[in-house]
């Protein structure tokens, strides 16, 4: 247990840095506002004594709804004054304001909160729908009236939650993933010493601010170190990616986060001329950790940024998820590392090198911190496994929080497992992976998690979308495809005579229309086969890796098929 | 007309549509072929990233301030046109 909490890291940082740091937040390209840390400090304190004021209790549950900007870092540091716990709740890639009104109410229940925190702009959005929400809800600004001398420590310590992450979560399953004040801190020390950062670095980011990425890189990291932040709203990021990189330039940025498709994006996009006026020659840090880093989409990004001064020992794969925040990383300075692999021998379990024809290249994602236990773990006979042998990740370290809020049952399945000889608890992170030359390498996932463009997709939530669509559509798969005209496939089993005047063209359509656009996919295959052919267990639960191996295989017989390579059999 | 400045004669319906046309090419996220005037909107490509990649790209280009919303209940690229064609004619 530490008395160090989030709240004496700020105070600490407004004492020594006061405003000659901060964050700022861009609008738009040109236009910024800029918040110093002591003042930060000064309206959390303001903020906090009006939630004290008005009866908020420790431990409480706060939904915070905010767009981004300077409103989220106050919220966020006001109730953690108040020492109640944040669940950020996305307000952004909702259609419909009724959706985000729902969502709302989903976390609240979830994390049997007691408020919401929001801001004119979105209850202006919802409109009636805000009357939906079931929850006392308060506008931040109005919250800024409290006393700042009269606020009062919360008396926490750093085994206090600070934050419940909800991974994009499956439908009718939320799980919050418990952020403490130590974890969180213990992840600002990880990065501290793992990427020479201090109070000297500017960070520049336009993660959504939800997740974890965002949220630690943009705010907690930088009020901790008494860094520059420098935020960018994410929309504004995918309107103009070049942004993103200007932002870098002007400010002599030395660390920013990027996906493998932002790479894509900003090389793609970017012109000559807007180039030609970058120096990106401060950047030591670029983290990707989202996605894997793909050799030919890096390469191009490089070349196309050449003249701009950076460089790939600049460019930092990570590994991280939520529940355990950095797991690792490459080395600033360090060569980035692409090896190929034999692709039958991955799919067999095992990394062997390989050259040319029937090889894969991979990325790695450097070593753990040395605060921080990474074994790989035969997920069976939940025996480790020796290097070179693809197994689940299992890893320990003090960014690992206690688990899921209210959930002991998927706490217990994830969290607190024991490796023989190891005092250790260890997370079970459902990722595969394999460690060759002391070099890990992440394969592919236990579970059937579909990841577009950094993005978590839960194949239930995609299939029971699909069964909505039309009374015809019946037990499906959904997964992830490589090598597909489509990022993402489904198969569906039909019921001709619920089908009615719907032909199966009408009703693949129909799925892959409604399903790209609830869903937000770049692109849907869809595969109808007639009743009793997918692949399922003994209860009845439709088997995904086994549906793809026989659409892979040509081995299912669809009736009709749209957006998948040809190999696919058609009946007709 | 055809002396007046660039600024205030609207460009054409059928020249929004190539624009269109050529900028979603650009985006590479679907055949080539697929992008026409006619193809359902949702066919190509576009999505949460992209729609937000075009809205920036009809701003710098025309200089029409364009939210996501602007494509809802339009189909294909060729009610874009047209709908960017009002937009963009003076009142």
């Amino acid at each position: 247990m530490t008395s160090a909490t989030l709240i004496t890291a700020l105070r600490t940082t407004a004492a020594t840095v006061g405003d000659e740091k901060g964050v700022r937040f861009y609008a738009d390209p040109t236009t910024s506002i800029f918040r110093g840390w002591r003042e930060l400090d000064e309206r959390a304190r303001r903020i906090a004594q009006s939630l004290q004021a008005a009866g908020h209790q420790p431990g409480e549950r706060v939904i915070v709804a905010l767009a981004p900007g300077l409103q989220w870092p106050d919220a966020a540091y006001g109730a953690l004054y108040a020492g109640l716990v944040l669940v950020p709740a996305p307000v952004v890639g909702y259609g419909t304001t009724g959706a985000l009104a729902a969502r709302i109410n989903g976390l609240a229940a979830a994390s049997e909160a007691s408020l919401v925190l929001t801001e004119p702009a979105i209850l202006s959005a919802l409109g009636e729908d805000a009357d939906a929400i079931e929850l006392p809800v308060r506008v931040i600004d109005d919250l800024l009236t409290g006393d700042a001398d009269a606020w009062v420590e919360p008396g926490i310590d750093g085994d206090a939650p600070s934050f419940l992450l909800y991974t994009s979560g499956s439908t009718g399953d939320p799980k919050g993933v418990i952020g403490t004040h130590a974890t969180f801190l213990a992840t600002t020390e990880t990065c501290a010493e793992l990427f020479s950062l201090d109070s000297s670095s500017v960070l520049v980011g336009w993660a959504p601010l939800h997740h974890a990425m965002g949220l630690m890189i943009q705010v907690i990291l930088p009020a901790v170190l008494g860094a520059d932040s420098i935020m960018l709203a994410t929309d504004q990021f995918q309107r103009r990616p070049i942004v993103w990189l200007q932002l870098i330039s002007r400010h002599r940025a030395t660390m920013s986060v990027a996906g493998n498709f932002a790479f894509g994006l900003s090389a793609k996009l970017a012109t000559d001329a807007q180039i030609a006026e970058l120096d990106l020659s401060s950047l030591t840090t670029l983290l990707c950790g989202s996605e894997p880093v793909r050799a030919e989409t890096l390469d191009a990004f490089l070349t196309r940024f050449a003249s701009t001064g950076i460089t790939a020992e600049a460019v930092l794969p990570a590994f991280g998820m939520t529940e355990a925040m950095l797991i690792t990383s490459k080395r600033p300075g360090r060569p980035i590392r692409f090896t190929s692999f034999d692709a039958a021998e991955v799919a067999a379990g095992r990394l062997v090198g390989a050259e040319g024809e029937g090889s894969v290249a991979m990325v790695s994602n450097g070593q753990p911190a040395s605060n921080t236990s990474v074994v790989i773990v035969d997920p069976d006979t939940l025996e480790p496994v020796p290097d070179g042998t693809v197994g689940e990740v299992w890893v320990s370290s003090p960014m690992v929080g206690p688990g899921y809020f209210l959930r002991p049952d998927a706490t217990a399945e994830t969290f607190g497992h024991h490796l023989p000889g190891s005092e250790h608890e260890y997370l079970r992170t459902g990722d595969l992976a394999s460690v060759v030359d002391d070099e890990l390498y992440v394969t592919g996932r236990l579970k059937e998690v579909i990841i577009v463009r950094g993005r978590n997709l839960y194949p239930q939530d995609i299939e029971a979308a699909a069964a909505a669509v039309h009374p015809a559509v019946g037990i499906a798969a959904a997964f992830e495809l490589d090598g597909h005209p489509s990022a993402v496939g489904i198969v569906a089993e039909y019921d001709a005579e619920a089908l009615g005047d719907t032909t199966l063209p009408d009703l693949a359509e129909a799925l892959r229309a409604t399903l790209t656009q609830r869903v937000s996919l770049p692109s849907l295959a869809v595969a109808l086969v007639e009743p009793g052919l997918l692949p399922r267990t003994p209860t009845g639960k439709v088997r995904r890796r086994p549906t793809l191996a026989a659409i892979e295989a040509g081995a299912l017989t669809t009736s009709f098929s749209r957006g998948y390579r040809d190999t696919v059999a058609t009946a007709h | 007309m055809s002396n007046s400045p660039d600024t205030t004669a609207p460009t054409s319906v059928a020249a929004l549509g190539d624009w269109l046309i050529e900028r979603i090419r650009f985006y590479d996220q679907v055949d080539a072929a697929a992008v026409t005037l006619d193809a359902p909107l949702s066919d190509l490509g576009l999505d949460s990233i992209y729609v937000l990649t075009l809205c920036g790209d009809i701003e710098d280009t025309y200089g029409t301030e364009i939210d996501p919303t602007f494509f809802e209940g339009r189909d294909s690229l060729g009610q874009v046109a047209v709908a960017l064609h009002e937009r963009l004619a003076p009142s």
